[in-house]
């Protein structure tokens, strides 16, 4: 499989359920990021074998009289990609906050 | 939980549509563990919301932008990607082409519009009317309870004290059970005198329906007793609005009622009402103020009947167990008292059906039409982007060619049907919003129109459904499109292929379901034009021009002896029988139309006498001397009263014509006597017949009726004033008003009204509903006129290069012409001949609506199929005319 690279807002997504975010909802609160990018991020994660869904227990839902939710964790496959990618956004963040007045002036 | 307004349940519908596009758009493999995770994750959402208003709302719309999500997730799995600035960019191309055929783009906006404003208006009306539940607490509870004559079938007479004690305290079929009685009264002791409709309710009324008090209290237990010295009396909200200008201190005041005090203890609350009860006892229509019933249990004798019983099933009872278990209570009290509970029995009705009753028909009519109306303007819609995208097949074509995606194309028709959609749907909004305002307003006699607004499901509801529309006829090009058939479209001579074909028999089905469906409506409308002149031509048996009339009542501590109460209304008769202007003056109890009513069971004295129950009922009147002649009802025999028929006389009655000819078919009433159960017997005898009166306007059957002279015999105290007059009767009010004061200056007049105003009221349900069809099948017109001009415009345009060659080939421009028209015809002749069969088939559902006409009556039917063919001919006639002025050498040139 060739590897793509993730987006910015994908590894957001995988970031937060990497830190035990779970439910698509709450992801969307965690991230700030609109239903509309956070699942096609799920599902694409989850494609990728990056994330692995599960659903809830039906007792737990029960109990609050609404169906089962699904819910993402992340596979160690995904942690290993989401280290890559914040290595990358860290150099690249390195490569940005370098202050420009720092750097040697061209010859003239 | 309370209950959700009409903009959260516009916001719950929209949410629920975007979930099920959504799950449209998801492919097949996914759908289920997709739609479950969607669900789950609203439904944890939507359980969080709290129930207050404020965050419901916020939360409610929280869902709806979420659900968003959903679609843009469907497409994703779908292999589709999609940022809104894309939605953006569509959206400016599609406005720019729309901007660009402002012809084609208001003819499909238009229709959107009136389909949309039309149906939610309507529908919002039937809603509230039909469907909404009464505002009370667990209102399919609530049942009415009536007793049942059974020889004359009579299924909603009122109660007996004695049948309401025993279903209330020896049946535990009711959880609760409340007597209500409605008659009027005269506030006394102040300089402001008036009359008020008051209302007689048991203590355990209020709780029963969950009202709370807004101020104050309701009535104890204690006070719901005859014994009781306490007179608590609770004002209604718009009475104490209107009498005490809402003042605060208004509680523990008192109110002087007929001269005696009553303490004001409570305030209903804003709009609340019980004006459900089929038989309002008195005349001034309101309910101003509530008093404690206070039956008196020696009432158990089972003579009168006069309550009205409203009761809340005991937990588990149902009506069918309540109705079977109350026919074996009267049958039983049948057995053990004879002579006033045989041929009785009693009738459970829920208070739903009994409120809405009699207007549910029509409004079930006119949400039929307005369907119509709406699939009308469907099949408008989708014709018109059927012929647009037929246009349009070249560019698309174009447009793959040099590489556009599939998608991208299906995206941009899809964002086009969408624009024009919305733009509709909001014009329809307002359409609709405006429509109820005018229906509330013209206030037909529909029950419960008060409660009336905008309907959040509705508007959804039709919302959906013209977006739909749009959104699948939008779709007809872009699929077209997913399957190009680029050579053959892009070769001009794309239109004549096989697919041209099918679009054009496509749009051809569509114009001809179009114009069946407004047959049908115009034959509707035509049975109710019909059935109205009828009515009006029937009339009610006297000439109500020229009638000025009001109601006087006299109270029991001012006029304690009937004899006063007769010498007023004699001298107030004097009085206006000799003012200028009027013709003849007269009274009578329970004026025609007004709908108040006495009855009285009789037997007649030259046959054997009917057992209790079986004896034949009438209305009884009782009247001053000269109402026949003032009324201008005919004497048909005999002679009507007079001067003779008062003191000492023997007792004389005048009969109606019904009465005379079913008991007297072939010989004179005129001497022969009836009898009458009151507080004696009373034996009088015929000396007249009179016409027949509709007293519930001209549709009312024809009941037997008997007329006293008041100076014989009187029971009531209160009598409406007639005064006959040589012109215009509205300034006469003011000669009644002088008439009364220079008498009793105390006295209030209520119901001024003149007689042709009365009558309104009386047709004022039948006139909304020919009205509102009439507007319906107007609509249905424009709209399908609009579909055959289409049409025709297409299908000319389709053959210019045949018309070309025909004319080339020395074919005259009016034979070219005709043949348009001739093509036209054949559609139309088509789709009335099915419409016909439709109407054929819905007729029954006006059944209940006509009157003096069949719904099967050819003259409408003729008249509504003809109207439509020259309709429809003169939509042809711009095309026709088109084909006509083809050029032979451009026509052939395009090739």
């Amino acid at each position: 499989m060739t590897r793509k690279t993730l987006g910015i807002t994908t590894v957001q997504v995988l970031h937060a359920v990497a830190l035990g975010t779970r439910y698509g909802f709450d992801i969307m609160e965690a991230t700030g990021l609109p239903s509309g990018t956070v699942y096609p991020a799920l599902s694409r994660l989850e494609r990728y074998g990056l994330l692995r869904a599960k659903w809830e227990a039906h007792e737990v839902a029960r109990k609050e009289k609404r169906p089962p939710r699904k819910y993402y964790q992340i596979t160690k496959a995904g942690e290993v990609r989401l280290r890559e990618a914040t290595e990358r956004i860290r150099a690249v963040e390195r490569s940005l906050s370098g202050d420009p007045g720092t750097r040697e002036a061209p010859a003239t | 939980m309370s209950r959700r307004g009409p903009l959260l349940r516009f916001l719950d519908t929209a949410a629920d549509a975007l979930l099920g596009l959504a799950a449209v758009i998801a492919p097949g493999s996914e759908r289920r563990p997709w739609l479950r995770e969607w669900e789950a994750e609203l439904a944890h959402l939507s359980g969080k919301a709290p129930n207050s208003d404020g965050p419901a709302m916020r939360t409610t719309l929280e869902i709806v932008r979420r659900s968003g999500g959903a679609v843009i997730h469907a497409l994703w799995l779908r292999g589709q990607e999609w940022r809104p600035e894309m939605l953006i960019q569509d959206l400016r191309f599609a406005i720019r082409g729309l901007i660009k055929r402002p012809v084609f783009t208001l003819v499909v906006v238009s229709t959107i519009a009136l389909g949309i404003g039309v149906n939610a208006g309507i529908f919002s009306v039937l809603y509230d009317v039909v469907l909404q539940p009464l505002p009370y607490e667990s209102p399919d509870e609530l049942v009415m309870v009536w007793e049942h004559n059974v020889p004359r079938d009579e299924r909603t007479n009122v109660v007996a004290p004695a049948n309401f004690f025993t279903w209330r305290d020896e049946t535990d079929l009711f959880s609760d059970l409340a007597a209500v009685t409605w008659f009027s009264r005269a506030i006394t002791g102040t300089p402001d005198p008036a009359r008020v409709g008051v209302v007689a309710v048991n203590a355990n009324f209020f709780p029963m329906l969950g009202v709370r008090a807004e101020r104050g209290r309701f009535f104890t237990a204690d006070e719901d007793d005859v014994a009781s010295t306490s007179r608590p009396v609770v004002l209604g909200h718009s009475f104490w609005q209107t009498r005490y200008g809402g003042d605060e201190d208004v509680l523990g005041r008192t109110l002087q009622l007929d001269g005696a005090d009553w303490t004001i203890v409570g305030i209903l609350p804003r709009g609340f009402s019980f004006d459900h009860l089929p038989y309002a006892f008195n005349a001034t229509g309101s309910q101003d103020v509530w008093m404690p019933q206070g039956l008196d249990p020696s009432l158990r004798e089972w003579r009168g009947r006069w309550l009205q019983v409203v009761g809340r099933l005991a937990p588990g009872v149902s009506v069918e167990r309540a109705q079977t278990e109350l026919e074996t209570v009267a049958s039983r009290l049948a057995r053990e008292y004879p002579d006033g509970q045989a041929g009785w029995s009693a009738n459970v009705v829920p208070l739903q059906t009994q409120v809405v009753g009699n207007a549910r028909a029509s409004l079930i009519l006119l949400f039929g039409a307005v369907s119509l109306v709406l699939l009308i303007a469907c099949a408008n819609v989708a014709n018109l982007l059927l012929s647009r995208s037929t246009s349009r097949n070249q560019e698309i074509a174009v447009r793959t060619a040099l590489g556009a995606s599939r998608l991208r194309v299906v995206r941009q028709l899809l964002t086009e049907a969408g624009v024009l959609a919305v733009a509709g749907g909001g014009l329809g909004l307002l359409l609709a919003y405006g429509l109820v305002k005018g229906l509330v307003a013209l206030g037909p006699e529909v029950p419960r129109i008060a409660e009336v607004g905008l309907d959040g499901t509705a508007v959804a509801f039709t919302v959906v459904v013209s977006l739909l529309t749009g959104v699948v006829f939008g779709l007809v090009p872009a699929l077209r499109a997913s399957r190009p058939d680029l050579v053959g479209s892009l070769k001009e001579g794309g239109a004549r292929s096989g697919r041209a074909r099918a679009v054009l028999r496509a749009r051809n089905a569509l114009v001809v379901a179009e114009i069946a469906l407004a047959l049908v409506l115009l034959v509707g409308s035509g049975l109710l034009i019909r059935s109205f002149g009828n009515l009006i031509e029937r009339g009610v048996g006297f000439e109500t021009n020229g009638l000025m009339t009001a109601e006087v009542a006299l109270a029991e501590r001012d006029y304690p002896e009937v004899e006063g109460r007769r010498q007023f209304f004699e001298q107030v008769i004097d009085r206006l029988a000799a003012a200028p202007g009027v013709l003849s003056a007269s009274a009578i109890t329970n004026l025609p139309l007004s709908g108040s009513q006495t009855g009285t069971s009789y037997w007649l004295n030259d046959r054997a006498i009917p057992a209790d129950g079986e004896q034949p009922v009438a209305d009884i009147r009782w009247v001053h001397r000269d109402y026949h002649q003032t009324m201008e009802i005919p004497i048909l025999d005999g002679r009507g009263f007079d001067l003779t028929d008062a003191g000492d006389a023997p007792l004389r009655v005048v009969i109606n014509e019904t009465m005379a000819r079913t008991h007297w078919p072939n010989e004179s009433p005129i001497g022969r006597s009836l009898s009458m159960p009151w507080t004696d017997t009373l034996v009088a005898e015929v000396i007249g017949v009179a016409g027949n009166v509709r007293h519930d306007g001209p549709d009312a059957e024809e009941r037997d009726k008997i007329y006293w002279h008041h100076l014989q015999w009187q029971e009531r105290a209160n009598m409406s004033l007639v005064v006959r007059t040589d012109g215009d009767p509205a300034p006469h009010a003011a000669t009644i008003r002088a008439a009364v004061g220079e008498l009793d200056p105390s006295l209030a007049l209520y119901n001024v009204r003149s007689m042709n105003d009365w009558m309104g009221s009386a047709l004022s349900s039948r006139r909304f509903i020919m009205l509102a069809l009439g507007v319906f099948s107007l609509v249905a017109l424009v709209l399908a006129s609009i579909g055959v001009y289409g049409v025709m415009s297409y299908n000319v345009s389709q053959r210019t290069r045949e018309f070309g060659v025909r004319l080339a080939l020395g074919a005259s421009t009016r034979e070219v012409a005709m043949d348009v028209v001739r093509s036209g015809i054949r559609l139309v002749l088509l789709a009335v001949g099915i419409g016909v069969v439709g109407a054929l088939a819905l007729s029954r559902v006006l059944q209940s609506l006509v009157f003096g006409v069949s719904t099967t009556d050819p003259i409408s039917f003729v008249a509504a199929g003809g109207f439509l063919l020259i309709v429809a001919v003169l939509a042809c006639y711009r095309p026709a005319h088109r084909a006509g002025k083809v050029d032979p050498i451009e026509a052939l040139r395009f090739e």
